[in-house]
């Protein structure tokens, strides 16, 4: 029967025993190295609290603008799903759904996971979705065409993006909370 | 000595080791479907490889970003896109964009490939370096999406309002595609496999 005592290593498959651990630690793979489980066990309430936080970040970061940007008097702006349809209007739909996907819908996903846990179909909903959620990188993507149009006029980084840093921020700590 | 030996399973979503339910083969904490090997891993692996590697060369030669202005045109590449940030002075960007860019889809190619080609020839070349290598790639993979979400914003960004304008070039959608599809093959691998060749599999 399988005990309590027993962990199986998720990257190598070894069958080890599990071993208490002090505060702040985490145990490692004997044989390959891989995380197996931290001393701070999964907390499907912290990861709750958090989501709500992540929540309402979410709401913020895709109405109000991520970046205006100033010519001859005139302000550019855009929203993070102002960026997608760009992509849409510019005849490349499938990069637009890419980005759309990748950037609201599967966070999204991930949030509405994180409130129910800990059901068994969210913990399932979160684990294939997380690789797909990717704010963090159209973060720096914003930072990167910022120092590009920086040359040519004044930027200016808008609401959205401080929301977008609070999302990544939130996002992050309540799935370590969840998973691990 | 392996899970698998015992016939125990070693869930892929939430690491619980379990027996298999009475309801056929699912986890008894999160139900996702269990398997003792990701299954057909090597073929997938394979065939997402191979598709990333023949979507590089669009990705990395036709243009991502045509650029318009008053007094002309200009197609960027990623490459051409990393040196303009160069020569722009903000060189600390330029080295983020260019490892994220240009080394991580090739690494990500080269190294899946790599583990992949081993797995098949039952080496038994240094599972411990291979299973790292395997964990890095899986880690950095999504952050070469970046250029892609550059091209949105500009594109947003910069209409004609502007004095400039600038639309995403067919080399994005290539790129966008290897970027997927990379992540694919990390995905459907299985680094268990890099161990069952090794003695210790026996123990």
């Amino acid at each position: 029967m399988p005990s309590a005592a027993l962990v199986g290593c998720p990257q190598c498959d070894l069958l080890q025993r599990a071993i208490p651990l002090a505060a702040g630690e985490s145990a490692l793979c004997g044989r390959c190295g891989a995380t197996l489980y931290r001393a701070r066990a999964p907390s499907p309430d912290r990861a709750r609290a958090l989501a709500v936080a992540a929540l309402i970040a979410y709401g913020v970061a895709m109405t109000f603008p991520i970046v205006a940007f100033e010519v001859q008097g005139s302000v550019i702006e855009t929203t993070l799903p102002g960026a997608a349809r760009a992509l849409y209007d510019a005849g490349m739909a499938p990069l637009a759904a890419l980005v759309i996907f990748t950037t609201t819908i599967f966070p999204l996903l991930v949030i509405a996971a994180l409130l129910r846990l800990p059901a068994a179909k969210a913990l399932r909903l979160l684990h294939a979705v997380q690789p797909w959620a990717m704010v963090e990188v159209f973060m720096l993507g914003v930072l990167v065409a910022l120092a590009k149009l920086a040359l040519m006029a004044i930027v200016i980084p808008g609401v959205g993006a401080l929301a977008v840093g609070a999302l990544i921020v939130l996002l992050a700590a309540a799935q370590r909370a969840a998973t691990l | 000595m392996n899970a698998a030996a015992r016939e125990l399973y070693v869930c892929s979503g939430c690491s619980t080791l379990s027996r298999g339910g009475p309801q056929g083969e699912r986890c008894p904490r999160c139900g996702a479907a269990l398997s003792f090997r990701k299954p057909q891993s090597l073929a997938r692996t394979w065939a997402f490889l191979a598709a990333a590697i023949i979507l590089y060369v669009p990705a990395n030669v036709l243009p991502v970003m045509h650029t318009e202005w008053l007094t002309g045109s200009q197609d960027d590449t990623i490459l051409s896109g990393v040196l303009y940030l160069l020569w722009s002075g903000s060189w600390p960007l330029a080295l983020v964009v260019f490892i994220a860019s240009i080394s991580v889809p090739l690494l990500k190619i080269v190294t899946l490939g790599g583990l992949a080609a081993s797995v098949q020839l039952g080496s038994t070349w240094r599972p411990q370096s291979r299973a790292r290598a395997y964990r890095v790639v899986e880690f950095i993979g999504r952050w070469s999406m970046l250029d892609i979400y550059v091209v949105a914003i500009l594109t947003a960004l910069v209409q004609a309002k502007a004095l400039a304008h600038i639309e995403p070039g067919p080399g994005a959608l290539a790129f966008a595609a290897v970027v997927v599809l990379t992540m694919l093959a990390a995905l459907s691998f299985d680094p268990r496999l890099i161990w069952d060749a090794s003695r210790d599999a026996a123990c």
